[in-house]
């Protein structure tokens, strides 16, 4: 049924049009404003996609705009699903890898599934506005993008297939021994009544309980508070659904999998006894291995960004106190962002991992940054306050918390969400009670709100590619100093906010040095450095060899200049390029016989 | 000169024909082989020892070496059979290392064979209830420069890094820049390079102590040249990383000789993938640059606070007594102290123990002694006469406190004594293309990891009769004590006690902490209709510590219906413990 309703979409919108991003009469972009404009791609954003689905909406989007959306499979997921980077960008301007790129992941946990629905906004989003908005041509035609919509899609395919909770499936799928009993994967919950769903249990014991069902909504449990009265609870909470699968007297003790792949980076990895989930050492599953080695591939990438799933969060690191901070230049950075993010995702809070959220060893968004000197968050997907919006507390007043969720789902879904309890004989247990909220409620929006969601989520991203250094030489400037010698002055900017190499970079050594270059066939370089002083010329950090060829450890810092003076004899063109690993390269020709005013 | 540095290739390359494996009854000679005839001898000894000796290729190198394995046991191993894994040659120069591997396992298959003349029943009894696994050469890469030319050590075979950040990757390594064939050492004048000549012996050079009124005059660098005009030599090398500071425990992000990543370095993560498939493993020794059985480790606490959720490092006390009981062993059988590295960072050996939860012990082979016993055997060596020591500005009335000698000049004593000077080349000077007037000499290639050719079968030899003694200290659960009591018609209570009556543990305190390896696993054998009234029908037993008793048994008790007592019975396995099965014996 899913699959027909997907196909439909499909055909209606291959006969939308075949305007290329480039112009054409019919593109009218879909900036978010237009009553009645209809996209070239109609992708219901309502709902969410499994891991075939997913890949076919990027496919559908490559087929449309054919040489801006391409795909390379960079590895197999442990049940051999492709992990597939589409690479987003204007290939008029260039190839993707002489561009800054952002990288944008997500669904590293299965369970977080809607960060694979942001990641194809992002695209659907920029490929719809490139032929009528100037910004989003500018971004693709000075950047690029490197996608990733499911660091695991073994374990999206899982969640959507299966029985499961809205925490579960949130691993991998490579088999664990949980309990260290010899046997993999034997135990975990299970769907009694075959709903397909797992929920709660709750058993009805007269007299003998810890709950009582609430006076106005006998679906909610509540604890009975300890009493000298006499009160006494008629009713146990029995866990999640489930029975003891290898007779060893527990309950889903050894589920599926049983790791998180955003603990297997290496920077401050720790292993399983320190850090839940981080597997037997950094990188050991497939998925995260192929991710790392594209990354360190394309020294290019100056952004990423992770969608998870919840809370309303924008993540940076550290992820460990033992940390420290980062470099200050660097949290300059990250707050002009994170603080911008506050702006565009109400309901969101700009948090450090360790201090904010809580600590976490070897994280994918640590590794970027630490590791690969790149900034980089983590969003954490849909916050549960947005269903009351502005109401204090993020709920209706003298609702406690499982109220409001009754009262949302009940009003708002018609009690859609709730699987109502119903009797089961269990093995173990006898006479118990089966329900509780599906699995799509509470850590994913409904469906109403998921647009809104991905919108702003991917703008942010967008906001964050908009940062990506952008460099250009903005003068150049020969001076006669006499007897023929001259002086060349070249002024770079970086006209965007995020450095060329972050202090992380410079400070540990990361990726390669920017490199300002002079040359000309009639040229002779004698001297040349990195001006000190804007009003003093002769204040140069001399190269002590090569004075060609500058290296520039520092890099452009973000919104800043650098300048350049050389000591030159010749004539006829000169050429100076800049080179760096996270900007484009950038070359001016000039005349050597072009002399400004001498100033010596 | 010159004749000399030659005659020191011949010492240092014996030539070594390619020939098949060790005929019965032949002296087992120490062998110095090139990957190609090191693997393909480890290929030849499996396949003239089809039940004993098993070939397999761990995975390839970066430049596709295979990693070689040998698997000895006397037939295929019981499920469970403890085994030990013993890996040489993980650092490049520790290339002696391998050969005495090799001589192991060569000397093993010749004594396990019952017809042969030096058959050795110790031998046949330990490959029985024993696995060994053997990697000769876990670093093939690097070892092969042993057997190359020039003659140089290579320590780092992995991901280089522009180290000098001038843009160019790996532009200044070591080279041969006299063209003698062997990499050795430049002494170069500088006043900043800290070092000046050994007053006891000028041969040798040690560190200047300006506060004492000694100024220095040279700097020490690989031989190597300036290639890239910058005016420094061996400044980035083509290669950084190191094997065994690749794997995830203590490793250091951004310092080059650990690597891009821990695992990032082929031969590091097949390796590590060996090991965790290999959950029979019980015991690890590596024969190498780390050493903790001469030094011991530092040991802490099991209940050691976590500083920021992390345990503070070093040895659990617990495992460190077994250790050192490991390590007295095997001083009272081979009587060598030779200390080696202590710093383990990133090392394989401190995987498997804090992660792996596997005891490694850490061997060093062989060094120049620097132990007063052997140092007394050895003459003074006097200076080389045709370079008189140069006598340091003595300010006039000054007392200096006299040096002592440094170790280098003990070691050059010692080879002396030994005759075996040339290992240590005199400087001769060199008119260096880029650096002008420089020396070239001092420690050879291998100079430090090979045992004069004397000593290597012996000192090989002892350390395989210290291997064959770790067979009967491996952890092995046994019931005892298993008795079935009617207490009334149709209800038995069945006790039994699990035990490990070695000295190694089930599972060892780091293992427990780590939860890496698998507890002990009791079943409850029941004939049908019978049942449980009290006793799951599985335990999981994780305390079985060793040591032969401290905290080495368990007690376990049921209470049966519907069964006789004489048809109840346990069964309980491991993953290097091996297993057990009993009946209970019935008592009134």
């Amino acid at each position: 049924m899913m699959l027909s309703l997907f196909l439909a979409a499909c055909a209606s919108c291959q006969s939308a049009g075949d305007t290329a991003p480039g112009g054409g009469a019919q593109s009218t972009g879909f900036s978010g404003t237009s009553v009645g404009v209809r996209p070239s791609v109609e992708i219901a954003w309502n709902r969410f996609y499994d891991d075939e689905e997913v890949y076919a909406l990027l496919d559908q989007l490559a087929a449309r705009y054919p040489g801006f959306l391409s795909s390379e499979t960079i590895g197999r997921s442990v049940e051999d699903r492709p992990m597939r980077v589409f690479k987003l960008t204007d290939p008029s301007t260039g190839a993707d890898t002489a561009k800054p790129a952002m990288w944008i992941d997500g669904n590293v946990h299965g369970n977080e599934i809607q960060g694979s629905e942001a990641v194809v906004y992002t695209a659907w989003y920029l490929l719809e506005n490139y032929a009528t908005n100037p910004k989003a041509r500018e971004l693709l035609e000075q950047s690029a993008f490197y996608l990733l919509p499911m660091v695991n899609p073994d374990g999206r395919a899982s969640w959507f297939r299966d029985a499961h909770n809205p925490h579960s499936s949130r691993t991998g799928r490579r088999p664990v021994d949980d309990d260290g009993d010899g046997r993999f994967d034997e135990d975990g919950p299970d769907d009694l009544d075959g709903d397909g769903h797992i929920v709660t249990m709750r058993k009805h014991v007269p007299g003998t309980g810890t709950h009582r069902l609430n006076a106005d909504d006998p679906r909610l449990l509540e604890p009975v508070p300890a009493n000298d009265r006499g009160l006494r609870g008629d009713w146990i909470f029995v866990g999640t659904e489930g029975l003891d699968n290898d007779g060893d007297g527990r309950i889903n003790e050894d589920s599926s999998g049983g790791y998180d792949m955003n603990r297997a980076w290496p920077s401050m990895w720790q292993p399983e006894h320190v850090q839940f989930g981080a597997g037997n050492y950094p990188l050991f599953w497939p998925e995260t291995r192929c991710i790392a080695r594209f990354l360190l591939a394309h020294p290019n990438v100056a952004g990423v960004q992770s969608f998870h799933n919840n809370g309303g969060m924008i993540l940076r690191g550290p992820g460990a106190e033992a940390f420290g901070e980062y470099p200050s230049r660097d949290v300059a950075v990250y707050d002009e962002l994170g603080r911008d993010g506050e702006r565009m995702l109400p309901f969101y809070r700009y948090m450090i991992i360790w201090r904010d959220l809580y600590s976490v060893f070897g994280g994918f968004v640590t590794w970027t940054y630490e590791g690969l000197g790149i900034i980089s968050f983590t969003n954490e997907l849909w916050n549960e306050d947005q269903r009351f919006a502005n109401l204090p507390g993020g709920r209706p007043a003298g609702m406690g918390p499982d109220a409001a969720d009754q009262f949302f789902d009940d009003r708002m879904l018609l009690g859609g969400g709730f699987v109502d309890w119903h009797p089961f004989q269990h093995p173990l247990y006898g006479d118990i009670e089966i329900g509780g909220f599906r699995k799509d409620v509470g850590r994913v929006p409904p469906s109403f709100l998921i647009e809104e969601m991905l919108h702003r989520n991917a703008l942010f991203a967008i906001r964050h590619a908009a940062a990506m250094p952008r460099v250009v030489i903005e003068e150049t400037l020969v001076t006669d100093l006499g007897d023929g010698l001259l002086a060349v002055d070249v002024v770079l900017r970086n006209e965007n906010p995020i450095p060329t190499r972050t202090q992380r970079a410079v400070e540990k050594r990361i990726g390669s040095a920017d490199v300002l270059s002079l040359e000309g066939s009639g040229l002779q370089v004698l001297a040349g450095g990195i001006r000190t002083d804007r009003f003093r010329p002769e204040l140069v950090q001399l190269a002590e060899r090569e004075p060609e060829r500058l290296i520039l450890e520092q890099g452009v810092a973000g919104r800043s200049q650098v300048r350049a003076r050389w000591f030159v004899r010749g004539k006829g063109k000169a050429g100076v390029q800049f080179q760096s690993d996270k900007a484009r390269s950038v070359r001016v020709e000039f005349d050597l016989g072009q002399v400004g005013p001498a100033k010596q | 000169m010159l004749y000399a540095l030659t005659a020191l290739v011949f010492t240092l390359l014996p030539p070594t024909p390619a020939r098949p494996a060790q005929a019965a009854g032949a002296p087992i000679a120490v062998e110095f082989l090139p990957h190609a005839q090191l693997d393909q001898r480890l290929r030849d000894l499996a396949a003239a020892h089809p039940g004993r000796a098993r070939y397999e290729s761990i995975g390839r190198s970066r430049a596709d070496r295979d990693i070689g394995c040998l698997r000895l046991s006397e037939g295929e191993p019981r499920p469970g059979q403890p085994a030990i894994w013993l890996v040489a040659n993980i650092e490049g120069p520790q290339v002696y290392s391998s050969a005495a591997a090799l001589y192991a396992v060569e000397s093993l298959l010749a004594r396990a064979d019952s017809d042969a003349p030096d058959s050795d029943a110790k031998v046949r009894e330990f490959l029985s209830t024993t696995t060994l696994y053997v990697i000769p050469r876990a670093h093939p890469d690097a070892a092969e420069a042993r057997f190359g030319s020039p003659l140089m050590e290579v320590r780092a075979t992995g991901h280089g890094i522009d180290n000098d950040r001038d843009g160019r990757l790996g532009e200044d390594g070591p080279s041969d820049i006299d063209g003698d064939g062997i990499v050795a050492w430049m002494r170069v004048p500088d006043v900043e390079g800290g070092l000046m000549e050994d007053p006891r012996d000028a041969r040798a050079l040690v560190e200047a102590k300006p506060a004492q009124g000694e100024s220095a005059r040279f700097a020490l660098v690989r031989e190597s040249l300036d290639s890239d005009g910058d005016e420094r030599t061996m400044e980035d090398p083509r290669f950084d990383a190191e094997l065994n500071r690749n794997f995830p425990h203590s490793w250091r992000e951004h310092e080059a000789a650990y690597g891009l990543f821990p695992t990032d370095e082929p031969e590091a993560r097949a390796l590590a993938d060996f090991f965790l498939r290999h959950k029979d493993i019980g015991l690890v020794v590596v024969w190498g640059e780390l050493d903790n059985v001469t030094d011991k480790p530092k040991t802490v606490a099991m209940d050691a606070p976590r500083v920021q959720r992390i345990p503070p490092e070093g040895w659990i006390e617990t495992d460190a007594e077994i250790l050192a009981e490991l390590a007295k062993r095997r001083l009272d059988i081979t009587g060598n102290k030779t200390k080696g590295r202590a710093d383990h960072n990133g090392s394989l050996q401190s995987w498997v123990y804090n992660q792996g939860g596997v005891m490694a012990l850490s061997v060093t082979l062989w060094d120049i002694p620097l132990d007063a016993k052997e140092q007394a055997e050895s003459k003074a060596a006097p200076a080389d006469p045709s370079k008189p020591a140069a006598a340091p500005a003595d300010k006039a009335g000054e007392k200096k406190p006299e040096r002592e000698p440094s170790e280098e000049a003990k070691r050059l004593a010692w080879l002396d004594a030994k005759g075996l000077a040339e290992r240590y080349a005199s400087w001769k000077p060199f008119e260096h293309p880029q650096l002008g007037p420089v020396e070239v000499g001092g420690w050879q290639p291998y100079a430090r990891t090979e045992p004069p050719t004397a000593d290597q079968a012996t000192l090989a030899a002892k350390e395989l009769e210290f291997l064959l003694t770790l067979g009967s200290a491996m952890a092995r659960i046994d019931f005892v004590e298993v008795e079935a009591k009617e207490l009334s018609k149709d209800l038995v209570e069945l006790k039994a006690v699990l035990v490990n009556p070695h000295l190694l543990p089930v599972q060892c305190q780091a293992a427990r902490r780590a939860d890496s390896t698998r507890p002990a696993r009791v079943r409850l054998v029941l004939p049908a209709g019978a049942r449980a009234l009290v006793g799951p029908p599985e335990v999981l037993v994780d305390d079985l510590t060793g040591m032969g008793g401290k905290t080495a048994r368990r007690e376990l008790r049921w209470l049966i219906q519907g069964a006789p007592a004489g048809a109840l019975g346990l069964e309980a396995d491991s993953d290097h413990a091996g297993d057990a099965q009993v009946r209970a014996k019935v008592i009134q």
